[in-house]
C-alpha cells in the first residue's frame, strides 16, 4: 500500500517539479552564477598618472586611493596624490628658452619673467559608478573580468610654482570627474586606466588671471581587491 | 481484491499523466533546437561599417579644433577590417593670455583635413552587463588601428601622415555600435623656421552603421 502511495506521490509531482524548472529557467539571470567581483570588497589602489594637454607644464601624479564597494555598481573611498613633479611642455620650453636667453630678454623684455604653475598635493574624496561589468575575451578564451567606470570627487589641493618670484596662495578647491576601464585578471587585483580631470583653482602662469583649471590626467593603476568576491544568483 | 483495484487505478492515473505529458512536450525534429556551436549575437564578418564621428583634438595648447569626419570599413572577418576615413577640422587659436603666440610661438598652424586609410584588429572581446548584472548583454570590442593618408593644414601645404590608435566599440543592436577611439595622426609639418614634427591625438565619438542590417547564420544540412 505505501508503495503506491509513493507511486502516485511521484507521478503527480513529477510535471510540477518540472514546472518549476522551466520558470526558474525563464527567470534567470543573463550570466548564472555570475561572480560580484566588486561587491563588499576593500579596493586598495596605488597608481601613477600624466597630465595631459597642459600647456607649459606636465605633472606627474603619484597617487594612493581606497574605495569600499558597497554594491557591485557603486563605491566610495577617499585619494591621496602629489603631482609636484613635473616638466616643461613643448611651449614651456620653448618660452622658458627664451627667458634665459639674455639676447632675446634685450629685444623682447616682456618675457623677462615666466613664473608657471602646476598641480601639487590633492586629497579628495570620490564616488565611483560601474554602469557596465562584465567579462573579457581573447581568441574565445575567457580572460577573466572588466568593467567601465565612472568617477567623481571633491576635496583640496595644493599649487606648485616654478620660477616664480611671489607666488599666490596655493591652497585650493579641487573637483574631479572622470572614467576608465578596469580589467580583472585575477579576483584579487585588477589593472586600471582612467581619464580623470582635476579642476583647480590657481593662476597657470604670471600673466593668466586665476581660474578654476582643467587638468586632464592619464592614471594607470593596480588594484587590490580583499575579501574573496562573492557570487551572484 | 481492493489492492487490486487501487493498482488498477494508480496504472489508469500513471498512464494518462504520461500521455498528457508526452503530448505536451513533443519531441524537437532531429537538430532542432539544438546548436553544438553557440551562436554569436554580434557578427561584423563581411559586413560594412559606416560610422559619422565627431572629432576633439586633445594635445593642443594654442589653438583648439573640433571635427567632423565619417569612416567607412569593411570586416572581413570579425577580427579584420579594412576602411577609409575623413576628416574635416574647424579651428581657432586659444586664448592667448601670455602673449606668447605673438611673441615666441611660431609652431602654430590650424588644420584643414585629413584623409586616409587604415586597418584595424579586434584582439580583445566581451559583454557587459547593466551595472554588471541588469539587462540584456552589451557586447563590445577593443580594436586596434594603424594606416596612412594625407593630412593638409590651412597656408600650408599636403603632408603625408600616418596614424596608430584604440578604440572601443559597444554593439547597441545588430546594425548599431558607439565607437570610441584615441588616435594619433603624425605628420611633418614645415613651419617657417623649421620642420617640425606633429602628434595630433584625436578623440573620436562615433556611430557605426551595419550593413547589411543583419548577420544570417548558414546552418550546415
Amino acid at each position: 500500500m505505501k508503495r503506491i502511495a509513493a507511486i502516485i506521490l511521484a507521478v503527480v509531482l513529477f510535471p510540477v517539479v518540472a514546472v518549476s524548472q522551466e520558470a526558474t529557467l525563464a527567470d534567470a539571470p543573463a550570466i548564472r552564477h555570475q561572480k560580484l567581483i566588486r561587491k563588499g570588497r576593500h579596493e586598495i589602489t596605488p597608481a601613477f598618472g600624466v597630465t595631459i594637454n597642459s600647456k607649459y607644464n606636465t605633472d606627474l601624479l603619484f597617487q594612493l586611493s581606497y574605495e569600499y564597494h558597497f554594491f557591485d555598481f557603486f563605491s566610495a573611498g577617499v585619494e591621496i596624490g602629489y603631482a609636484g613633479v613635473g616638466f616643461r611642455t613643448g611651449q614651456g620650453k620653448m618660452i622658458g628658452d627664451l627667458v634665459d636667453d639674455d639676447a632675446q630678454q634685450s629685444t623682447n623684455p616682456d618675457p623677462a619673467s615666466f613664473g608657471r604653475s602646476g598641480l601639487g598635493l590633492l586629497v579628495l574624496g570620490k564616488v565611483s559608478f560601474v554602469p557596465l561589468g562584465g567579462k573579457i575575451v581573447i581568441g574565445g578564451k575567457h580572460l577573466g573580468y572588466a568593467d567601465i567606470h565612472l568617477t567623481a570627487g571633491v576635496g583640496f589641493g595644493t599649487v606648485s610654482y616654478y620660477d616664480w618670484d611671489n607666488p599666490p596662495g596655493s591652497s585650493a578647491l579641487a573637483v574631479m570627474v572622470g572614467g576608465g576601464f578596469r580589467y580583472f585578471p585575477i579576483e584579487l587585483l585588477s589593472l586600471n586606466f582612467d581619464v580623470r580631470d582635476y579642476m583647480v583653482q590657481r593662476q597657470l602662469s604670471e600673466k593668466d588671471e586665476s581660474k578654476l583649471t582643467q587638468n586632464p590626467t592619464f592614471i594607470f593603476g593596480i588594484s587590490f581587491f580583499l575579501p574573496e568576491a562573492g557570487r551572484g544568483r | 481484491m481492493r489492492p487490486r483495484f487501487f493498482a488498477a487505478i494508480v496504472v489508469a492515473i500513471v498512464a494518462l499523466t504520461g500521455s498528457y505529458a508526452a503530448a505536451q512536450d513533443k519531441p524537437p525534429e532531429p537538430g532542432e533546437g539544438i546548436r553544438v556551436v553557440q551562436q554569436k549575437p554580434f557578427i561584423k564578418a563581411m559586413r560594412f561599417e559606416i560610422e559619422p564621428t565627431f572629432n576633439l583634438p586633445m594635445n593642443e595648447t594654442v589653438t583648439q579644433h573640433v571635427g567632423v569626419g565619417v569612416q567607412l570599413r569593411f570586416h572581413i572577418k570579425d577580427w579584420v577590417a579594412i576602411g577609409a576615413e575623413y576628416i574635416k577640422y574647424f579651428g581657432w587659436s586659444k586664448n592667448d593670455a601670455d602673449g606668447g603666440l605673438d611673441n615666441y610661438v611660431s609652431y602654430a598652424r590650424l588644420m584643414d583635413f585629413y584623409v586616409g586609410g587604415n586597418v584595424s584588429f579586434v584582439p580583445l572581446t566581451g559583454k557587459f552587463l547593466w551595472l554588471g548584472q541588469y539587462g540584456k548583454p552589451v557586447y563590445w570590442d577593443l580594436y586596434l588601428t594603424v594606416g596612412g593618408g594625407a593630412a593638409k593644414t590651412l597656408f600650408g601645404d599636403y603632408h603625408g601622415s600616418g596614424n596608430a590608435g584604440v578604440g572601443f566599440r559597444f554593439a547597441a543592436t545588430q546594425w548599431l555600435t558607439v565607437n570610441f577611439e584615441v588616435r594619433d595622426y603624425m605628420y611633418m609639418e614645415n613651419y617657417a623656421l623649421e620642420d617640425k614634427f606633429v602628434n595630433n591625438v584625436v578623440f573620436s565619438l562615433g556611430l557605426g552603421f551595419f550593413m547589411p542590417f543583419k548577420h544570417t547564420y548558414v546552418h550546415p544540412k
